[in-house]
């Protein structure tokens, strides 16, 4: 289970950012008072528009970066002050993961399954199940530099599963995926649910949402604007599909800002 | 704990061990390359000497005494042509001077004292080597004047001037390698740790790979450490590749190091070398921890080459200045890097004391230490490491 309660996160700005930005603003709140829970046995999604805080929350849970208020607990550990543990228990696989091309397939994920302090045994086993569902057996054996693009994101999904994670948190998992590849991805994703896993997905895109999320949170300028069932979504926007629902949160949350 | 350091570590060696092409930039190449450069180059040198020798002086002289060709020809023999000429071909003498077609004039005018004018090419080897030996024939001259003044030229010796170099042979190879190694030893070791050590860190973070280890449970400081042991054998793998090279190009390259020894001279002992190991050994860890810390810094392998090369030029600059200088008493010891390079001297020389010797091991673990804390800083900055 992971719980999200009240996080947030705010980054300085360079010069550069702040021109780019067009703020004079030396600070930027990604992500403010962000709460949410998601529990085991379900697949949470985080659906915003580019630079929402989505990614950012989602490194907060994986222990990558520090909220700077609230807290995170995953299965009852804190991310700030037991990161160690919490590493253990879960998995965060984005684009911007990648594996080392100096090594094969073979040898990454038996040095990570060694950093997950896995015995030997247990690194056999597991690689034999998730080559398997990936396919990647025909090439674990060559340089991930000779590897193609869809080979890599393979290998990077199994790496980061090495350890059976009980937290699977996916960012934008469809991303940059063939069509093949990304079907395999969503199929595994919704069979860690049935496994009774934690998985916490964030996209961009309503299908992906619509067909895998059981909870969704829409967060918009670093806030969870609405959350729920696809249903209680439909219902609390009184749409009759997930875009315009998104739609119509987005419009509300401009408009209050503007107000601001 | 040590497990995942040792894990690391092994992935790091494995990562230039295994490749090929890497494996062979970062060990064979620098030995290979400095035995055939350290030969050319001492065969270069040892050429140029044995040309100067075979070279036949020409000299014009204008209004010489009949002495200057007789001692010219007692002390040089074939090894120098004078040719007198007119006082009217002065300016077409300076001329050919300047370009070469002669190494020197020697003009004589008559006076009390005499003056004697001597016109050289100070860009001209064999010009200025013909000078010299001018330079000789006059003395000799002056002597026999002076002996005429004096009732013979035995008159004109006050002193039996005798020169014994108490030195022993090995001590002077010693003098000889110990003046240029050091600053060698340097050089291999930083340029070895230096390609390597930005694509492991630095080279890491661009292309995302780091990330990807930060999410295990290792600690951070213990992914620090392991790329950073790493980093100190490869260096130091590296740099004995490079003295390997200077070893073997040393029949050849005797010149390179100031000559005036001889191979066979060349003396260590197995302590000495396993002196020469350890200081090695620490200042690998100094060189690694500093290129570390920096790589940590840099966002890519473009900002490390930025941070690491000023630091290299300081490294540089202090073994140059330790070739020549050399200060009184203990404190250049702690000097991290110089009092390194003062050891390495010392060893050479055969002039090494303990105490002098753990002071610089002392002043480099500190230093070391110091930047070891730092990169751990780095890699637990969530500001610097966000990048990765």
């Amino acid at each position: 289970m992971v719980i999200v309660k009240d996080i947030t996160k705010t980054f300085a700005l360079s010069k550069k950012q702040m021109k780019m930005n067009g703020t004079r603003n030396k600070k930027k709140v990604a992500v403010k008072n962000v709460s949410f829970t998601a529990v085991p046995g379900e697949i949470y999604g985080l659906l915003g528009p580019n630079g929402a805080g989505k990614t950012t929350t989602l490194r907060c849970i994986s222990t990558l970066i520090k909220p700077d208020s609230g807290s995170i607990k995953v299965d009852g550990f804190d991310t700030v002050n037991e990161s160690s543990t919490v590493r253990k228990r879960l998995c965060l696989l984005t684009n911007e993961l990648k594996a080392d091309p100096n090594f094969s397939a073979d040898y990454l994920f038996a040095f990570f399954g060694r950093l997950h302090g896995m015995t030997d045994e247990e690194i056999e086993k597991r690689k034999k199940f998730l080559f398997e569902v990936f396919g990647i057996s025909e090439f674990a054996g060559i340089k991930t530099v000779d590897m193609s693009s869809g080979m890599k994101q393979k290998l990077s999904i199994a790496l980061s599963l090495v350890h059976d994670p009980q937290v699977v948190i996916f960012d934008e998992p469809t991303n940059g995926l063939d069509i093949i590849t990304a079907r395999v991805v969503l199929d595994y994703l919704k069979r860690l649910r049935d496994e009774g896993k934690t998985v916490i997905i964030s996209t961009h895109i309503m299908t992906v949402a619509e067909k895998l999320c059981d909870r969704i949170g829409m967060i918009m300028d670093g806030g969870i604007e609405a959350e729920g069932t696809l249903s209680e979504i439909l219902e609390m926007t009184k749409e009759e599909d997930l875009d315009d629902a998104f739609f119509n949160i987005y419009k509300k949350s401009r408009e209050r800002l503007d107000e601001k | 704990m040590r497990n995942n350091i040792f894990t690391i570590l092994k992935k790091e060696l494995r990562r230039v061990f295994l490749d090929r092409k890497l494996a062979f930039t970062v060990f064979i190449m620098p030995g290979l390359t400095i035995a055939i450069l350290y030969s050319v180059m001492g065969g270069m040198i040892e050429k140029t000497g044995d040309d100067a020798m075979d070279h036949v002086a020409l000299v014009k002289t204008i209004n010489v005494p009949s002495a200057f060709s007789d001692i010219a020809s007692e002390l040089y023999g074939d090894g120098m042509d004078v040719l007198p000429i007119s006082i009217m071909d002065t300016e077409v003498a300076k001329k050919e001077v300047e370009a070469g077609d002669i190494d020197v004039l020697v003009i004589f005018r008559e006076g009390s004292p005499a003056a004697i004018e001597r016109y050289t090419n100070s860009v001209k080897d064999f010009s200025v080597r013909a000078g010299y030996m001018i330079d000789g024939i006059i003395d000799s001259m002056r002597l026999e004047v002076l002996g005429e003044k004096l009732g013979g030229i035995e008159e004109t010796i006050i002193y039996n001037f005798t020169q014994i170099d108490l030195a022993k042979a090995e001590q002077r190879a010693g003098k000889a390698i110990g003046m240029l190694l050091p600053m060698l030893l340097t050089v291999f070791l930083f340029a070895g740790a230096m390609q390597v050590g930005m694509d492991i860190i630095a080279g890491e973070k661009e292309r995302g790979t780091l990330s990807t280890m930060l999410l295990t449970p290792v600690k951070r400081s213990h992914i620090a450490i392991g790329k950073m042991l790493s980093l100190a054998i490869i260096s130091l793998a590296s740099c004995l590749s490079s003295l390997a090279g200077v070893l073997l190009s040393l029949p050849f390259s005797n010149s390179m190091f100031g000559g005036g020894f001889n191979v066979s001279d060349i003396a260590y002992s197995i302590s000495d070398f396993a002196l020469l190991i350890v200081q090695m050994i620490f200042m690998a860890v100094l060189f690694v921890s500093i290129i570390c810390a920096m790589s940590a810094l840099a966002r890519n392998i473009k900002e490390a080459g930025g941070f690491i090369v000023p630091a290299y030029m300081i490294v540089l600059l202090m073994s140059m200045s330790s070739m020549f200088v050399r200060p009184e008493g203990l404190w250049g010891y702690f000097i991290p890097v110089y009092g390194n390079l003062l050891s390495i001297k010392d060893i050479l020389m055969f002039e090494y004391k303990v105490v002098p010797g753990f002071a610089a091991i002392f002043s480099t673990l500190v230093f070391a230490g110091v930047m070891a804390f730092l990169m751990v800083r780095t890699f637990n900055s969530e500001r610097i490491m966000k990048s990765a």
